[in-house]
């Protein structure tokens, strides 16, 4: 399942609106994770494959660059035994 | 043999936004009618313990210092949500040990407006915009309506019920009704959850007086027992499947009640009013699942029915709840065990359930998924 997040923290570095999404990671965690693009809903349904993508948010007060795990569609919908 | 204890009184100073008074002011209202209510003089308190959250150092200390310096002992809690729950529990611990035969808890909060940081600050969540409680409670929502099929508007219900029982409430926050559609129409915060569907920051205090059994009836001859309890944390086995679990703190909260049951000797079938923490109007209808109040996939339904009012079959939150009432952290927990108390003794006026009730229960969480969660059962 899938919510469009309106309203973020101050500290936040990707702005609303935003999607977050629960992932069931292969080997079984549970992890919230942001999507890279906004995702149409209607094409969204539990058990849905997506790909972990990292992205650079930005840099840090020392110039470092910050990245964060985010997820997409995967390219190629697998069918789900 | 470990004592019984009881509530012997309770006390609010109303929750809101009191940008005027000092935690002290609160405190001491709050802690001056509890005792009054208790019939307890504050040199006859062993043991003080307090729940708050946001962070000055020793302010329990100060908050408490008001009443009298009596050289009582002050134990502070955080425990998030759940810290005046927990400074609950912590109290009656020290009564069923014998090492206090009269404790006053205290709960407070002095709040900012908007989001609160859940997080540590600085962490990688909240830069990733993470670990926000509205999308963890509007993802519970999702998974429930993809899970039943149940409407949006279920959801929206619960705040329309929760804001009717408030204008009975003279202490809550927000005493206005609100209509299915104003709740519906209000700003998204986290699709499907409104800004009416998420309860306000507040200031606020609440007291309780606790007592060990056995000495009860030298104070007052009115008072609930603490039959049972639960409290803890998540375990790795408490993790579920994306098919089965939007978010493991509600296997935690049905684990935690089941122990406080048992300890009561009772079922949830035995409850007939409960206090619960609905942060988000999608955990009040999980939790009562959760906390076996209804079969799983029926409490949309009965929250539409009206089930969960006042007048309702099982009424939940009959003072507002988180929603309504308000939620100054460290003021929540002991606000519900307040309620349950007036509500067991045929004193909550407007918002009194039938009966009156014998068998109340309180469930507060703290802290998202690495949440703990403090339930109690309380009867007459």
């Amino acid at each position: 399942m899938v919510t469009r997040v309106h309203q973020t923290g101050p500290e936040s570095m990707i702005a609303a609106p935003y999607d977050v999404a629960l992932i069931q990671i292969d080997s079984g965690p549970l992890i919230e994770a942001v999507s890279t693009s906004q995702l149409d809903e209607r094409k969204i349904a539990t058990g849905e494959p997506v790909e972990l993508v990292l992205e650079a948010l930005g840099e840090d007060e020392g110039g470092e660059e910050i990245a964060a795990y985010r997820f997409k569609l995967a390219g190629e919908r697998e069918e789900k035994g | 043999m470990s004592r019984q204890v009881v509530v012997l009184g309770v006390g609010l100073h109303p929750f809101g936004r009191f940008p005027e008074k000092t935690a002290q002011e609160l405190v001491r209202e709050a802690a001056i009618m509890a005792l009054d209510s208790a019939g307890v003089a504050f040199r006859d308190v062993n043991l003080v313990t307090c729940g708050r959250v946001q962070p000055s150092s020793g302010g329990a200390f100060e908050a408490v210092s008001e009443l009298g310096m009596t050289g009582v002992p002050i134990i502070t809690t955080d425990m998030a949500c759940a810290s005046s729950s927990t400074a609950f529990r912590q109290a009656c611990q020290a009564i069923e040990l014998g090492v206090a035969d009269v404790a006053l808890v205290v709960g407070f909060e002095r709040m900012e407006r908007g989001l609160v940081q859940a997080n540590t600050a600085g962490s990688y969540k909240d830069m990733m915009g993470l670990g926000l409680m509205p999308p963890r409670y509007a993802l519970k929502a999702k998974a429930y309506m993809e899970r039943y099929g149940a409407p949006a508007e279920a959801f929206a219900q619960v705040s329309v019920k929760s804001h009717k029982n408030a204008t009975y409430n003279k202490y809550a926050h927000h005493q206005k009704e609100l209509s299915l559609e104003e709740v519906m129409n209000s700003r998204m915060v986290a699709d499907p959850i409104t800004l009416y569907q998420c309860c306000p920051t507040s200031d606020g205090a609440g007291a309780v007086v606790v007592s060990a059994m056995e000495v009860a009836a030298q104070y007052s001859s009115r008072w609930v027992r603490v039959a049972g309890w639960g409290m803890g944390t998540p375990c790795y086995d408490d993790a579920g499947s994306l098919e089965t679990d939007a978010d493991l703190t509600d296997k935690v909260a049905k684990r935690i009640a089941g122990e406080a049951y048992e300890r009561a000797g009772i079922g949830p079938d035995d409850v007939d009013v409960t206090q619960l923490h609905d942060a988000f109007t999608s955990g009040e209808i999980v939790r009562i699942e959760a906390l076996g109040l209804c079969e799983e996939g029926a409490a949309a339904d009965l929250t539409v029915r009206g089930e969960t009012g006042i007048t309702g079959s099982i009424p939940v939150n009959t003072d507002g709840g988180l929603l309504s009432r308000g939620h100054p952290l460290g003021a929540t927990g002991v606000a519900q065990i307040a309620e349950i108390f007036w509500q067991l003794l045929g004193e909550a006026g407007e918002r009194q359930v039938e009966g009156p009730p014998k068998v109340g229960l309180c469930h507060n969480a703290g802290g998202g998924a690495s949440a703990g969660i403090v339930v109690h059962v309380f009867d007459r």
